[in-house]
């Protein structure tokens, strides 16, 4: 058995999660922040991405989205795993949380938002779901169920996008620019845009890939020729 | 596309748990509790929810 340095497999996610990972560095450093560097966590099975990972330290650390040296209005909190995919054929992101949050200790009762992802987990909740941090006194009264005393509305799981196109790193962004909790660096909207379209390519790849009878069909449509493999 | 990003390579199960577990003591809890809050959907607060997405990563669940 050759060493795990030389897998081929894991050449290839040590390649993608450090791309992934200067990825996030340029998105944020080019419009809400500075000098954030983001760095990996390589064990057997996948990677980890996030702001001050070392090996002994696997917590992501938050960032204060500034442009300029002021007391920054909110904090975003990123942690990505990517890893291979059931086959293990194609690199994907197994999981990945990103919260704003207003205070440097991240604390719930400061929460915006948090939006998680979680491939093929083991519970019943969307695969991609998001939460928010805010006071309701009537959410004991629509549960239905026998498991628990009472629920927070940050306990809620509200369905966003499902797998394939659920928020990224630049939709959060974006939201705490349009919703002025941040100031921007002048070309921000050409480099979320860039950001946003390798994405929708790795997605549309990735759908293509899962309905390729479909995807045939539409191409046909569009005046393609298409055939099917021989295999 | 050439990067200075860090990686850090994980290569044994002891340097792995010492990973994990310096994630739980700093969250002042345990991989079970942990596991349960996650089944439930239900953690008691955002830094267990993220102590979750650390250590369920690592560990691959």
């Amino acid at each position: 058995m050759p060493p795990l340095s030389n897998d081929p497999q894991l050449k290839a996610l040590d390649k993608a999660a450090r791309n992934f990972a200067q990825e996030c560095s340029d998105l944020l450093n080019l419009t809400v922040a500075n000098g954030v560097k983001f760095s990996a966590i390589r064990t057997n099975n996948s990677a980890l991405i996030g702001v001050g990972l070392s090996k002994t330290c696997a917590d992501s650390s938050p960032i204060p989205l500034r442009i300029g040296k002021g007391k920054p209005a909110v904090h975003l909190y990123v942690q990505h795993s990517y890893g291979y995919d059931y086959e293990r054929v194609y690199l994907t992101m197994l999981k990945s949380t990103m919260a704003l949050d207003t205070s440097v200790e991240m604390e719930s009762d400061q929460l915006i938002v948090t939006y998680d992802y979680a491939r093929e987990t083991n519970t019943p909740y969307p695969e991609a779901h998001l939460h928010v941090y805010g006071k309701r006194s009537d959410l004991d009264e629509i549960y239905l169920g026998t498991g628990r005393d009472s629920r927070q509305l940050r306990d809620l799981h509200l369905p966003v996008g499902g797998r394939r196109f659920r928020p990224t790193l630049e939709d959060i962004v974006e939201f705490a620019i349009l919703e002025e909790m941040v100031q921007p660096r002048d070309d921000w909207t050409t480099v979320v845009e860039q950001g946003r379209q390798r994405w929708t390519s790795i997605q549309l790849k990735a759908l293509v890939r899962r309905d390729q009878v479909t995807a045939a069909e539409q191409l046909r449509k569009e005046g393609w020729t298409c055939e099917a493999p021989d295999h | 596309m050439a990067t200075s990003t860090e990686l850090h390579v994980i290569e044994t199960d002891d340097e792995l748990d010492a990973l994990v577990n310096a994630s739980l003591e700093k969250a002042e809890t345990t991989l079970e509790e942990l596991r349960f809050q996650a089944q439930t959907g239900r953690f008691e607060s955002e830094k267990l929810r993220r102590t979750w997405f650390t250590v369920s990563s690592l560990l691959n669940e």
